[in-house]
C-alpha cells in the first residue's frame, strides 16, 4: 500500500508530458533539430557534452493536481479523494516523460564556400509512461456495487502504456535556398522495457434478476502486453538491493541493440514564405517497435452471468447432477478469471509528435561601429504561435503556445512561451540559452505561474544542457 | 557526477517550491465499498416433492463449498456481512431452511434457520437478515463449507402431494459485503 501510494503521488505530482514548446525552433540550440530535423543550422559543428546536453524531465495530471488530494487544509484525505475519483473524467490522464541525451554531435558539409548541409547524430534514453485515468474501476473500488445496480462499469477504461527506449539516430538538414531548409531523420529504437494494455473491451454489470435478486454480468476482454520484463522478475532474488542492482545491469545492456528493435522516422522543414516570416513544420517519433525477445502478455477473457446457486437436488429439472452443476459454476468462475500467459509478438508504435510553428521576426540590431544595422537574418526578436500535437492510445492530445524570443546579449538569448493544453490555460515557460566561447549552456522551465507551489500545477517541465558549438565565421 | 547532480537538481525544481501539502495524509486512506451478490436461490412447485406418504419430513439438501471468506483478502479488509433471505410460500405445508457453516475441520462455526408458516394456498412472503460481525464474522472468515437443507414437514391431514397438487416455494438470497479497505 505504502509503495502504492508512492507511484500515485508521484504520477499526480510529477507526471511529466512531451511539449517542448520552449526549444522548438530555439535555433541556437542543437537539440532543437531533434524537434525539427529541418530547423535552420547556423554553426559548423558541435558536440553535445556526454550525458549533459540534453536532460528532460516533464509531468503532468489533467484535471488533478497534488494540491487537489494533499492540500494540508484539514478537509479529510478521503473526502478529497471522493472528489479527485468524481471529477476526473475518462479521458484525463496521467503522464511522465523522461529524456537523457548520452552522445551527440554533427558536422556541416556540402560546398565548400557555405556548407549547406548538417549531418547530426547521437544516442539517447527516454522513459514515457501514459495512463488514462480508469474512472469506472475507480468508482467501483469506492463505491462497490450495491449502489450501482444496473450500471454497466466499462472495463475499457483501463488503458495504459509505458516505455523505457535508447534511440540511436542520425539525421540529415538540407538547406535547398536561403528560403527553404528541410530534414530527415532516422532512428533504430532498442526496447529496455514496454508495456502496453490499450485495446481492453468489456463490461461488468449487476441488473435486478429474474430467479434471484441479481443477475452479476461479466464480459472481459482485457490483455496486458510486455517485453522485457519477465526476465526481470525471473532474476535471482537475494534481496531488494541485489534484485536492483541485477535489474539496472540487465537493463543497461539492452541500450544499444540490446533486445528488441524498432525504427522510426522524423522530418520536417523551415521556410521563409518572406524574409522575416518563418514557418515551421515536423513529424517526429513515427515508428514502431517490434517485440520478439522477453515478450509475455497476460489476458482475460470471457463471458458469464451469474445468478446464484440453486442448491436442491435432483429437483432443479435439468437432469444434472449437484456434482455437476457445481463443476460448471466453478468451471465458469476460473474460466473467466484466469489469467491466460501467452507468448506473443507484438508491436508498439510510438506515440507520434507533429509540430508547427509561424512566426516573425523584427528589429535589427545596430553596429555602433559602422552606424549601420546588421546583416540580414540578424534580427533580434521573434514572435509567434506553435502547435504540438501528439497521438495517444484515444485521441490525440494538442498544445498551442504563443512565443516571444530575443536576443538580449551577444551571448544571451532568451525565449518566453504561453501555452495552453490539456494540463492548463495558463502555462508561462522561460529559456534561456548562453554562448560563452564556444559553450552553449541552456536552462528551460515550464509553468512558471505555478512554479511558487507546484504541488498546485497540473503541469511542470524542465530541460537543460550544454553543448561546444563551433561557429561559421562571420565573413 | 550526473547521477549525483541529477536528484539534487531534480529536488529544486521541484520539491522545493512544493507546499502546504502533506503527503502522509495517504496513510488516511480507507474506502468503504459496498459489493452485493446473489447468493442461493430455488423456486419448486408442489407437485414437484415426491411424497410417498405424506406422514414423514421430506428433506432436500445439498453442500456448498464457500471459502470465499477465507481469502486474506476479505479476512483483512470485511467489516460486516449480511446474508438476506426472501421465501415465498404457497404450498400448504411448513417449511424449514436450515443453514450450517462448517470450517475446514467439518466442525460448525454457525448455524440458523429460518421458518415458513402457510397461509393455505395463500401466498406468504418470509425474510431472514443474518448479520455477521466481530465474533460472528470470524466464523464466516473460518468457513469452507455451506450446509442447505430444505424440510418440508408432513401435513395435518397426512395427505401427500401429488402432480396436482398446487403451490410453489421459492427462495432468492444476497449477501452484502462491507468494506473498510485502509492502511492497517
Amino acid at each position: 500500500m505504502k509503495k502504492l501510494s508512492f507511484i500515485f503521488l508521484f504520477l499526480t505530482c510529477f507526471a511529466f508530458a512531451q511539449n517542448k514548446q520552449l526549444l522548438y525552433n530555439y535555433t541556437d540550440i542543437p537539440q532543437s533539430l531533434l524537434l525539427n530535423p529541418g530547423t535552420e543550422v547556423n554553426y559548423k559543428w558541435h558536440v553535445g557534452i556526454p550525458i549533459l546536453s540534453h536532460i528532460h524531465a516533464s509531468a503532468g495530471a489533467s484535471g488533478v493536481t497534488a494540491y487537489d488530494l494533499f492540500a494540508d487544509n484539514g478537509v479529510n484525505f478521503n473526502d478529497k479523494l471522493r472528489r479527485v475519483v468524481y471529477n476526473l473524467d475518462r479521458n484525463d490522464y496521467f503522464t511522465v516523460n523522461q529524456q537523457l541525451e548520452i552522445l551527440s554531435g554533427g558536422f556541416a558539409f556540402g560546398n565548400s564556400y557555405e556548407p549547406n548541409k548538417y549531418l547530426s547524430f547521437g544516442l539517447y534514453q527516454e522513459l514515457d509512461l501514459h495512463f488514462y485515468y480508469p474512472r469506472d474501476y475507480a468508482i467501483l473500488a469506492l463505491e462497490g456495487n450495491q449502489s450501482n445496480i444496473g450500471r454497466e462499469f466499462d472495463l475499457g477504461d483501463l488503458n495504459g502504456k509505458g516505455e523505457l527506449i535508447s534511440v540511436l539516430h542520425v539525421g540529415l538538414t538540407t538547406k535547398v535556398n536561403k528560403k527553404f531548409t528541410y530534414g530527415i531523420r532516422g532512428k533504430i529504437y532498442s526496447s529496455l522495457l514496454n508495456f502496453k494494455s490499450t485495446n481492453n473491451r468489456g463490461t461488468f454489470v449487476t441488473t435486478e434478476g429474474t430467479n434471484n435478486f441479481y443477475n452479476h454480468t461479466f464480459d472481459l476482454d482485457l490483455e496486458l502486453q510486455t517485453s522485457g520484463y519477465a526476465s526481470l522478475i525471473d532474476l535471482d532474488n537475494d534481496g531488494q538491493n541485489d534484485w536492483n542492482k541485477k535489474a539496472v545491469k540487465e537493463l543497461r545492456k539492452r541500450l544499444l541493440f540490446g533486445a528488441n528493435l524498432g525504427l522510426g522516422l522524423d522530418f520536417g522543414f523551415t521556410y521563409h514564405p518572406k524574409e522575416q516570416w518563418t514557418v515551421t513544420g515536423s513529424v517526429q517519433d513515427l515508428g514502431f517497435i517490434y517485440h520478439t525477445k522477453d515478450v509475455e502478455t497476460y489476458k482475460l477473457k470471457g463471458e458469464y452471468t451469474f445468478e446464484g446457486i440453486n442448491p436442491l437436488f435432483p429437483n432443479n429439472g435439468s437432469g444434472q447432477t449437484a456434482d455437476e452443476y457445481w463443476q460448471e459454476i466453478s468451471d465458469n468462475f476460473e474460466d473467466l478469471f484466469e489469467l491466460d500467459t501467452i507468448s506473443k509478438n507484438y508491436i508498439s508504435w510510438r506515440s507520434p509528435k507533429l509540430n508547427g510553428s509561424v512566426s516573425y521576426r523584427y528589429g535589427k540590431k545596430n553596429i555602433k561601429e559602422c552606424n549601420c544595422t546588421a546583416d540580414e537574418g540578424d534580427y533580434l526578436n521573434e514572435a509567434g504561435l506553435q502547435l504540438f500535437a501528439i497521438g495517444r492510445s484515444r485521441r490525440p492530445q494538442f498544445a498551442l503556445s504563443a512565443f516571444y524570443r530575443r536576443q538580449l546579449f551577444n551571448f544571451l538569448s532568451g525565449k518566453v512561451t504561453y501555452a495552453v493544453d490539456g494540463f492548463s490555460k495558463t502555462n508561462i515557460g522561460v529559456g534561456l540559452s548562453t554562448h560563452i566561447g564556444n559553450v552553449n549552456f541552456y536552462i528551460m522551465a515550464d509553468n512558471l505561474l505555478e512554479y511558487q507551489n507546484l504541488a498546485k500545477s497540473n503541469y511542470a517541465s524542465f530541460q537543460l544542457g550544454f553543448n561546444y558549438i563551433f561557429p561559421i565565421k562571420k565573413k | 557526477m550526473l547521477q549525483k547532480i541529477a536528484p539534487i537538481l531534480f529536488v529544486l525544481l521541484f520539491a522545493s517550491c512544493v507546499k502546504d501539502v502533506d503527503f502522509d495524509q495517504a496513510e488516511d486512506i480507507a474506502i468503504s465499498p459496498v459489493v452485493e451478490s446473489s447468493l442461493i436461490f430455488f423456486d419448486f412447485e408442489a407437485a414437484q416433492f415426491s411424497e410417498p406418504t405424506g406422514t414423514e419430513i421430506v428433506v432436500e439438501g445439498d453442500d456448498l463449498e464457500l471459502d470465499l471468506f477465507n481469502d486474506q483478502f476479505f479476512r483483512d479488509n470485511l467489516t460486516k456481512v449480511e446474508f438476506f433471505f426472501e421465501v415465498t410460500n404457497s404450498i400448504d405445508r411448513n417449511f424449514r431452511a436450515d443453514v450450517t457453516l462448517f470450517d475446514a475441520n467439518d466442525q460448525i462455526q454457525h448455524a440458523f434457520a429460518i421458518d415458513v408458516v402457510p397461509d393455505g394456498n395463500n401466498e406468504v412472503e418470509v425474510t431472514h437478515t443474518e448479520v455477521f460481525e466481530d465474533a460472528l464474522l470470524e466464523q464466516l472468515t473460518n468457513t469452507k463449507r455451506l450446509g442447505f437443507v430444505l424440510s418440508m414437514f408432513p401435513s395435518p391431514t397426512g395427505i401427500p402431494l401429488d402432480e396436482n397438487s398446487i403451490g410453489n416455494i421459492k427462495m432468492r438470497s444476497k449477501a452484502t459485503l462491507f468494506f473498510l479497505i485502509d492502511n492497517e
